[in-house]
Order: structure tokens, then C-alpha cells, then sequence
């Protein structure tokens, strides 16, 4: 595994340079005729959003998984899942307003789908508060509970553009909008870099919160194997 | 391709955002590093 890691790393590193240069170049993805190339801002939004969808999606199902199982994989999935999506999702909303202020005149409006995005954002980002501060023991059974709620704004992010009137484009692929097949295979290509990305991230943070479990776990077995020493101590003291 | 101020800025977003992640993942264990060898002495 550990051989594996860094290979994929160089792949995926090729295969995102690759990914950005077809979304750059004019030889890659046609440049829109309305927008020029302020357009091209899309290679990156649409697939950060797909991407933190997925990850949304795969923290939800591990959630679920630990409340039926209580498996620590499961809710260390969850947790590497919420955080990546998090960072993931960040992206879209930064991305978002850059593309809407030249093609809208304004970098944000109250708009359905740019509202419920905001929302997500919002319910993954205290799903991660509460995984830090939070000391219970319980805390992995409550981020489970809340991220089965959280989960339950993706689809309606999702399909909000379909329901509701809004300024959002209409979605590429299932919806009313068309797309060049050019353009739809330099989406693809980059969907796939960062979903590559997505993965190796998510797999060097599941490392990370493994190795700081083993390192909590080593020292409350520390602090238990002192206590007797220190009680032994104590026991003298007190029977002075 | 002219350079648009906006692309330039949506794209450099982008990595600084997951540069930022990616470097709390390397502080983070290097720290956990430092714990182990505290640990094991």
C-alpha cells in the first residue's frame, strides 16, 4: 500500500495538470460565445460541487453504518468524508460568486440553489464543529444523527434549480440545459482529476485519524497504567 | 487566450483552498510523529 500511494499521487498530479490545461486552452474545451472565457470558471465549480456531493453522500451512508453497526470505521469514514466534502464544497462557493459577478453584475444573490448550497455548507461545517469541541462520548453517535439530516439537503441543493425558479444555469446533464460535447468532455476530465484528488486526500486523512486514535488510545493506557503508581504513592500520604 | 482576471482568480482560489487542507494534513502529522516518539521514550 504504502508503494501504491505514491504512484497514484504522480498520476493523479498528471492527470489534473493534463485536466486544467484542456480546460484552459482553447484546443481542449471551445470558448462559450457569450460568456468568452469567464465560462471556463465551470471545469472547476461543477465538479467541486459533484465531488462534495459524492462525499456528502459516502458520509451519510457511513453514518448510517455506525448507527446501526457502531463500527469506528465507519464513523472515521464519515468524519474524513464530511471534511474533505467540506473543503470540497468551500471551493463551489468561492468559485460561484467569482463566475456570477461579470456574467450577473453581482457576486451573490438570495437565490434558491445559492442559498441551499450556503445551507450545506453550513450543516457539514458544525458537523465538524461538533466533532472537535464536542468531549462526550456520544459525540460520534450525535455527527451521525446530524449528518443523516445534513444529507437529506443534497438531493434538495441538487434539484432545487428543477423545482424552483432561480438564476442558477440549468443543470447539464438530466436537465433542460445542452452542452458542447467538447465542453461536456473537459467537465468529465476534470470531474475525474478531482475525483482522483478527492480520494487520495481522503485516504491521507483516514491515515492521520487512524494514527490519532492509536496515539489517544496509547495515552489513556499511559494515564491508567500510571494511576496505580501514583495511587501507591498517594496511599502513605493519606494514611498519615 | 487573453487572461481573464476572474478565471485567473476562481482557478488560484481553487488550489490555495486545497493547498491550505493539504498542508493542516502535513502539521497534523507531523505533530502526531512528534507524540509517537514522546510516546515511545
Amino acid at each position: 500500500m504504502k508503494r501504491v500511494f505514491p504512484i497514484l499521487v504522480i498520476l493523479t498530479g498528471i492527470l489534473l495538470s493534463y485536466a486544467m490545461y484542456m480546460a484552459l486552452s482553447p484546443n481542449g474545451a471551445p470558448t462559450e460565445q457569450t460568456m468568452g472565457n469567464v465560462q471556463r470558471i465551470f471545469y472547476y465549480h461543477v465538479p467541486s460541487a459533484w465531488t462534495a456531493f459524492i462525499l456528502f453522500f459516502i458520509n451519510f451512508g457511513a453514518s448510517i453504518y455506525y448507527l446501526i453497526k457502531r463500527s469506528p470505521t465507519a464513523d472515521m469514514v464519515a468524519l474524513v468524508c464530511a471534511e474533505v466534502g467540506v473543503v470540497f464544497c468551500t471551493v463551489v462557493l468561492i468559485t460561484g460568486p467569482i463566475w456570477a459577478r461579470p456574467v450577473w453584475g453581482i457576486w451573490w444573490t438570495w437565490d434558491m440553489r445559492l442559498t441551499s448550497t450556503l445551507v450545506l455548507w453550513l450543516i457539514y461545517v458544525s458537523y465538524l464543529f461538533l466533532r472537535r469541541f464536542s468531549s462526550s462520548g456520544q459525540t460520534p453517535l450525535l455527527a451521525a444523527a446530524l449528518a443523516v439530516m445534513g444529507a437529506l439537503c443534497v438531493p434538495f441543493v441538487y434539484f432545487s434549480i428543477w423545482f424552483f425558479r432561480t438564476q442558477h444555469p440549468q443543470p447539464v446533464m438530466g436537465g433542460g440545459g445542452s452542452i458542447d460535447p467538447r465542453m461536456l468532455h473537459v467537465l468529465l476530465l476534470n470531474w475525474l482529476a478531482f475525483s482522483c484528488f478527492a480520494f487520495l486526500v481522503c485516504w491521507s486523512r483516514y491515515r492521520l485519524e487512524k494514527l490519532q486514535r492509536q496515539v489517544d488510545e496509547a495515552h489513556a493506557m499511559r494515564s491508567l497504567m500510571d494511576e496505580p503508581s501514583q495511587r501507591g504513592m498517594d496511599t502513605p500520604r493519606s494514611a498519615r | 487566450m487573453t487572461t481573464n482576471p476572474y478565471l485567473l482568480a476562481a482557478y488560484a482560489v481553487t488550489w490555495v483552498i486545497h493547498i491550505v487542507y493539504l498542508a493542516t494534513i502535513v502539521s497534523r502529522y507531523s505533530r502526531l510523529k512528534r507524540e509517537i516518539d514522546e510516546l515511545k521514550k
